[in-house]
């Protein structure tokens, strides 16, 4: 057993090194074949398998491996697998090698054992999926690319801080609960660093803004790994704090309410990451064993129908070439196996009995009710009726039914984006028809039982009436083609003015010291060839180059010349 | 809308209803279509919500930020 026990990380990120390597043709297929390596050593690694690492003088445990970390471990691997499938059609190294890249980061998140080595896997998790923002090579995904890579850069500069303040005050890299009641600068900034990877609320629109501007195949991956390894972090590091639990629910409705705004199917799906990641978020804020595992679990189904979603409305553009809900319309016919996909992801986030989301997030709103916290409990529903009003019925409304609004291209799906999206929905079914496959990998012991008649009768008045109401105010609720305004107006609005102070302004300085610099070089060079010139223009107003002024005079050299040859010709001819 | 689907939720929504007079919750949850009238004026509610802020100014053209930076431009070449 001792021979497995090292890092599943390292099996992707060879596979990053390895890519290039193979042959062309066997690329797609070997990004499925490495994350299913990594998957096989996940399921094969004993609870409390280490691997330690000396660098320099420190001893890194870039392998500890717990019983929640595993839970994450599985479905990053998992997920990583079928994205590799939904990509069988891409030819593109430089996409496959960050998917790669990018999993192996969120692995290693989950599976290290100490600040540093979060801290490392961290920073790759942000190179690899700025690559697959970039990847798509128009505008505005490298506008987006870029904003995203800031926000990462600063969090990872907050945590790196807080990691290092930690480190400096307790002498210690380990990954260890921080408690609320004592919190340290350390611990805060550490937790500001993760809650920006956690698209927290006001600091997450680094997600609706980059996500649906990614390529198809590469929002997949997006989807699946940043925000639920931050989630990874904030179970292990700050279970039970508070302020988590205020954030998570904010988080939760604002999501859908934005989403509900939101014109673009990827941007939809976007806002509804912020909002589920929020109840999450408000597990680990509970802070309970039920709570906890409600969160480990959210995050575990989260993966699988969020991936399933983002497959589905990446079909749609695949398909069509776009992704406005203002554009699109009557697609069935055309489109059915991804509607149907779709729907099963659609009705796995709603809650509907049966799929995925029902049996993990029922375990939070749950845990909310029993830990007394009433108002949380309420948002939490509410935020649920949301989710199905946007995922669950406009977006597929308005994207399949309704009426078509211009002609559109159809392209044929490839047979692998369909064979992912078959394998995650039946993964959403199996998981939802038997909890207790879920429930058995989970970090505490599970009494909770999701099937009872409250919950089940819960569920179904929730999204029936919430489809009423949708069908009765549908002709109010025909997309536009609109943007909406959020934090990042903050500073994307003052952008030009900042721009003219900080950019131009600076220019403004630089090229009149520059000016200033070689007037003082050329004076002093004036006076080094010719003092007595140079004093005399002293005060003078400078003028434009002048040639018969400026230039040393020709005449007296030419004239010389001409005459020792005519001399010289005369004198040979006369003797 | 076709019968039969009117008539499908129509069922779930009577199932749903029953299912609370058998497993009746605590406070307001334990009222038989608590939950229907619950997701009915969320709802509502999230749609009169979302909309009243698109209506106050966070909706806007797709091009906003494009042409807010391109104004600015055009001032800061104008003033030059």
């Amino acid at each position: 057993m001792m021979g497995i026990e090292f890092p599943p990380a390292w099996i992707l990120w060879g596979g990053t090194a390895l890519l290039p390597l193979l042959p062309r043709r066997l690329r797609p297929a070997a990004c499925c074949v490495f994350p299913a390596a990594a998957l096989a050593l996940v399921l094969a690694l004993p609870i409390g398998a280490s691997f330690r690492l000396s660098f320099g003088p420190y001893e890194l445990l870039v392998l500890e491996f717990s019983r929640l970390g595993r839970v994450f471990a599985i479905i990053f691997a998992l997920i990583a697998t079928l994205g590799g499938i939904y990509s069988l059609h891409l030819r593109e190294t430089g996409q496959q090698g960050a998917a790669l890249l990018y999993a192996g980061g969120a692995l290693g998140v989950a599976c290290g054992g100490d600040l540093f080595t979060l801290l490392f896997c961290w920073e790759v998790m942000t190179a690899g999926s700025t690559w697959l923002i970039w990847a798509r090579r128009d505008r505005e995904s490298r506008e987006a690319g870029m904003r995203y890579l800031l926000y990462h850069l600063f969090g990872g500069g907050l945590l790196m801080s807080g990691i290092l303040l930690h480190f400096k005050q307790t002498g210690s890299l380990a990954l260890v609960a921080f408690a609320s009641e004592a919190a340290t600068p350390a611990a805060w900034l550490i937790l500001a660093g993760v809650v920006i990877n956690a698209a927290m609320v006001p600091l997450h629109t680094w997600l609706p803004d980059s996500y649906p501007r990614a390529t198809v195949t590469g929002a997949v991956f997006l989807s699946a790994f940043t925000t639920k390894a931050a989630v990874y972090v904030l179970a292990v590091l700050f279970p039970g704090w508070p302020v988590l639990l205020v954030m998570g629910t904010v988080m939760t409705v604002y999501g859908v309410i934005y989403a509900f705004l939101a014109d673009d199917i990827r941007e939809i799906l976007s806002y509804h990451i912020v909002s589920q990641v929020g109840y999450m978020v408000a597990g680990v804020g509970i802070g309970t064993e039920l709570a906890l595992n409600g969160s480990a679990a959210h995050a575990y189904s989260h993966i699988l129908y969020k991936a399933l979603l983002f497959m589905g409305a990446g079909a749609v553009l695949q398909a069509t070439g776009t992704g406005k809900l203002h554009r699109l319309g009557g697609l069935y016919p055309e489109l059915k196996g991804a509607f149907i996909f779709y729907m099963v992801g659609a009705l796995s986030i709603s809650g509907a009995p049966l799929f995925n989301g029902f049996i993990s997030k029922s375990i939070i709103v749950y845990a909310a009710h029993e830990g007394g916290h009433g108002i949380a409990h309420l948002f939490l529903l509410l935020a649920g009726v949301g989710t199905f009003l946007s995922v669950g019925v406009k977006l597929p409304y308005f994207t399949w039914f309704h009426e078509k609004k211009e002609p559109l291209p159809r392209r044929p799906l490839p047979g692998g984006m369909m064979a992912a999206m078959a394998l995650t929905s039946f993964l959403c079914l199996a998981y939802g028809v038997f909890p207790d496959a879920l429930y058995r990998e989970l970090p505490f012991a599970m009494n909770y039982r999701p099937y009872t008649a409250l919950h089940l009768s819960e569920a179904v008045q929730i999204l029936v009436f919430t489809f009423l109401a949708f069908w009765w105010m549908r002709a109010k609720l025909v997309p536009h083609d609109l943007i909406s305004l959020d934090t990042d107006w903050c500073f994307r609005a003052p952008a030009p003015w900042v721009r003219r102070v900080a950019v131009d302004g600076v220019n403004a300085v630089f090229d009149a010291a520059d000016r200033l610099a070689f007037a003082f070089a050329r004076r002093v060079a004036e006076l080094s060839v010719h003092p007595l010139a140079a004093i005399r223009s002293l005060g003078r107003p400078e003028r434009p180059f002048d040639p018969h002024l400026d230039r040393p005079p020709l005449s007296l050299p030419i004239g010389l010349t001409l005459l020792v040859t005519v001399v010289a010709a005369v004198w040979v001819l006369a003797r | 809308m076709r019968r039969w689907q009117k008539a499908a939720l129509g069922g779930f929504a009577a199932a749903g209803v029953l299912g609370q007079v058998v497993d009746p919750g605590q406070g307001w949850e334990a009222i038989p279509g608590s939950f229907a009238l619950f997701g009915a004026l969320g709802c509502l509610l999230l749609m009169g919500v979302a909309k009243g802020l698109g209506k106050i100014g966070i909706s806007r053209e797709p091009d906003f930020y494009r042409r807010e930076n391109e104004r600015e431009r055009t001032d800061g070449d104008d003033g030059d």
